[in-house]
């Protein structure tokens, strides 16, 4: 290594330094202690015990955490697709040189800047059963009025309609790069053999934009099972705990319940989770996932 | 050149700093303490806060006190912080805490036992109300000095009563007929539908109400609760091992919570009232609070007459007392110095300072009960009926498990508020989980 090279080097390691050092400080550290927690007892009053793997085995056994698992996961069964196809759907309306496109765009990316316990007081009343704009819209079409926050069918599904507020947001934005990153002569080729528009997005667009569908999808499962918000402000989990999530559970255990180990337990059971599920992703991605350049990294 | 100013400015700042710092301290001739209180409260009790700080400092020069006022929405996620607080090692000197952390701290022993200081002081329990003492101790000792209490009562519209051409549940009370049938004839009675029609009209449509008679008191656990009291039923058994919702006393109270909401449609749910603050829009007859409610919902009602009465009564007369208190963790650093804060808060004059907030019902007694408190003529005109209900009223089932099992609970309730089950079947399975729970 030259003297310079070593140089720069030195320079670029100083430069990350900060950012490393509260990595560790404020990730990595808080991470291994809540591995060692993970094995013990703590009511955070008084001093740990440890347990081994028995908050493990009482996690599989507890009703909870299969509910909220189920919540979890039935959340994003449904949150991930919807929002993502909301998001697509946006980005290619709003990619085309129309007259103010741009203010648009800013229009639909201002729920992002929200707040979101405000946007979460607003939905409640949107979803007010008797006073809520949802149910009025309802009953001028004359059909019946839904219990949306007070009914185990409805609460889970007004938080996915909640979280479809933000379609125009960030994944929005990095499809709307993605969309403007696809070599212009490719649509013009397939236009010139008679592509119709659907044809297009078929064969050229969506292959093309594969890369980004991927990145916001394994994104997307990520963020909707660690949802929070929504569910501790607006139902508190309930009613009869429908909507109970993964996150809200872990928080009363850690929190309120006294029994921070057995939290811990759970934050690692969900990093597990989502590991094998992204790993999972990966290993799929190359059936479905085309990169133009021919090589699929990883 | 300009950050070659800037650094000098910052510098000619720091130097600045030091010298005023290093300046300003002559030889003291006391050892000054320092001690922390940590506490929570709104805008207004930090002001009246920061004010009564101020005047303890000056006639206590070795004492200084750092108020560290946390900002918490509820009372368990104020624990909360609390206990990480403490979970670092970093213990204050003195807690001001509502009933609901206590089990826990106790149970974790993690509060001082303040009866020397008390017998020191020459402060008798008996001038706080007893259920305050109850509350905070524990085999005969006191943990906490209690600050405020509170009970639950009923707010009303009287407006809407006279217009109804109803007697008020005060002329119903005086005439000992104050029961939750009477309630629940009036509260049909108010419930109006678009057509103006009442729930006890025929050709009444309950998917059309305007009006509500009466909040549901169904909320966790102070709507809940004083209705199960009053029926003559229990929570827990008398050592707090056992759940007892699923006797009969208690299932009565629950299922005519669930005929007032389903079957006679004379009722909302808290959850839909509160969002849009109905009863202050003059659009709901009754509703079940504390006495806070007299500030947090009685300066929003602008357009009616309004008053409290005490709750109906089941087979016997009930209702939920909570409390506030100031405690010492059992390893703060100072114990002495936070005992005479302690003292000099819950001094009469600073209590009543507190108290013309509106927020709390001093624990103190004397405090309760004078004519200055009580504000006679002033709306409501039947506030002392807060203070009576002390007598009656009763605390909250002593237990660690307490906001596990209050979920729990509130899980199997919420199905029968939406009639998915019966208040035998959901009070059945409810206290399996919580037996299971008590005996962990």
């Amino acid at each position: 290594m030259t003297p310079r090279a070593r140089r720069e080097a030195l320079t670029g390691f100083l430069l990350i330094l900060p950012w490393g050092l509260g990595f560790c400080a404020f990730t990595a550290g808080p991470m291994a202690i809540s591995l060692v927690l993970s094995l013990t007892k703590w009511d955070i009053l008084t001093a740990p015990h440890y347990v081994g793997l028995a908050n493990f085995a009482n996690l599989w056994h507890d009703p909870l955490f299969w509910m909220a698992l189920r919540n979890t996961l039935a959340y994003t069964v449904l949150t991930v697709p919807l929002s993502l196809a909301g998001s697509l759907t946006l980005a290619l309306l709003l990619n085309r040189r129309v007259p103010a496109v741009s203010v648009l765009r800013a229009l639909f990316y201002l729920p992002e800047l929200m707040p979101t316990v405000a946007t979460a007081i607003i939905w409640t009343w949107l979803l007010n059963t008797h006073f809520g704009l949802l149910n009025y819209l309802l009953s001028r079409l004359g059909l019946p009025q839904v219990a949306w926050l007070e009914s185990t069918t409805w609460a889970l599904p007004s938080l996915v309609l909640m979280g479809l507020w933000t379609i125009g947001g960030n994944r929005m934005l990095i499809f709307l790069a993605g969309l403007q990153g696809i070599p212009e002569e490719l649509h013009e080729a397939a236009a010139l053999d008679g592509a119709s528009r659907g044809r297009r997005l078929w064969h050229v667009t969506l292959p093309l934009l594969s890369p980004v569908i991927f990145f916001n999808f394994v994104l997307g499962v990520i963020a909707s099972f660690q949802v929070f918000t929504p569910a501790y402000i607006v139902t508190n989990g309930g009613p009869a705990d429908s909507t109970l999530v993964y996150v809200l559970y872990l928080y009363r255990n850690g929190f309120q319940y006294f029994q921070m180990g057995y939290a811990a337990a759970m934050a690692w059971v969900m990093l597990l989770l989502l590991l094998a599920f992204t790993w999972v992703q990966f290993r799929l991605m190359q059936r479905w996932v085309y990169y133009e350049g021919g090589a699929t990294p990883g | 050149m300009r950050s070659k100013w800037t650094s000098v400015l910052v510098m000619a700042a720091l130097a600045g700093t030091m010298w005023t710092l290093g300046g300003g301290s002559p030889a003291q001739a006391q050892k000054v303490t320092t001690i922390r209180m940590v506490w929570q409260g709104e805008a207004n009790e930090l002001k009246l806060y920061q004010g009564l700080v101020s005047k303890f400092e000056q006639s206590h020069p070795d004492i200084r006190v750092n108020l560290e006022t946390v900002v918490a929405s509820s009372d368990p996620e104020y624990f909360q912080k609390v206990q990480v607080i403490a979970a670092s090692g970093d213990y204050p000197d003195v807690i001001y805490g509502h009933y609901s952390w206590f089990p826990a701290a106790l149970a974790k022993h993690f509060l001082l036992d303040i009866d020397p200081y008390l017998a020191k002081a020459g402060l008798a329990k008996s001038a706080y109300f007893p259920t305050a003492i109850q509350q905070f101790s524990d085999h005969g000792k006191l943990y906490a000095l209690p600050r405020e209490t509170s009970s639950i009562a009923l707010y009303y519209n009287a407006d809407m009563f006279k217009q109804a051409g109803l007697r008020t549940p005060n002329e119903y009370y005086a005439a000992g007929q104050w029961t939750w049938n009477t309630f629940l004839t009036v509260a049909k009675k108010l419930t109006r539908d678009s057509n103006g029609k009442s729930a006890d009209q025929p050709g009444f449509n309950p998917n059309a109400i305007v009006q509500w008679g009466t909040v549901a008191p169904v909320n966790m656990p102070f709507g809940l609760f004083p209705v199960v009291y009053s029926f003559g039923g229990d929570v827990l058994d008398p050592t707090n091992t056992r759940c007892r919702l699923d006797r009969p006393a208690a299932v009565r109270g629950i299922a005519f919570l669930q005929d007032l909401l389903l079957k006679q449609h004379a009722g909302i749910l808290p959850s839909q009232a509160q969002q849009t603050n109905l009863f202050a829009n003059g659009k709901i007859g009754m509703m079940a609070s504390g006495y806070w409610d007299i500030v947090v919902t009685g300066s929003a009602i602008k357009t009616f007459a309004w008053d409290v009465a005490p709750l109906p009564k089941g087979t016997i007369q009930s209702t939920r007392v909570a409390t506030g208190a100031y405690a010492i963790p059992a390893k703060a650093p100072h114990p002495d110095q936070a005992w005479t804060l302690i003292r000099f808060l819950s001094q009469p004059d600073n209590t009543m300072e507190l108290a013309h907030l509106g927020l709390i019902i001093p624990a103190l007694r004397a405090a309760a009960l004078s004519p200055e408190f009580l504000a006679p003529g002033k709306v409501p005109l039947h506030r002392k009926v807060f203070v009576d209900a002390l007598a009656y009223g009763r605390l909250d089932p002593r237990t660690t498990h307490w906001a596990e099992m209050v979920d729990t609970l509130g899980s199997e309730m919420d199905l029968v508020w939406t009639g998915q089950k019966s208040p035998a079947a959901a009070t059945g399975e409810a206290c399996a989980k919580i037996d299971a729970l008590l005996q962990h």
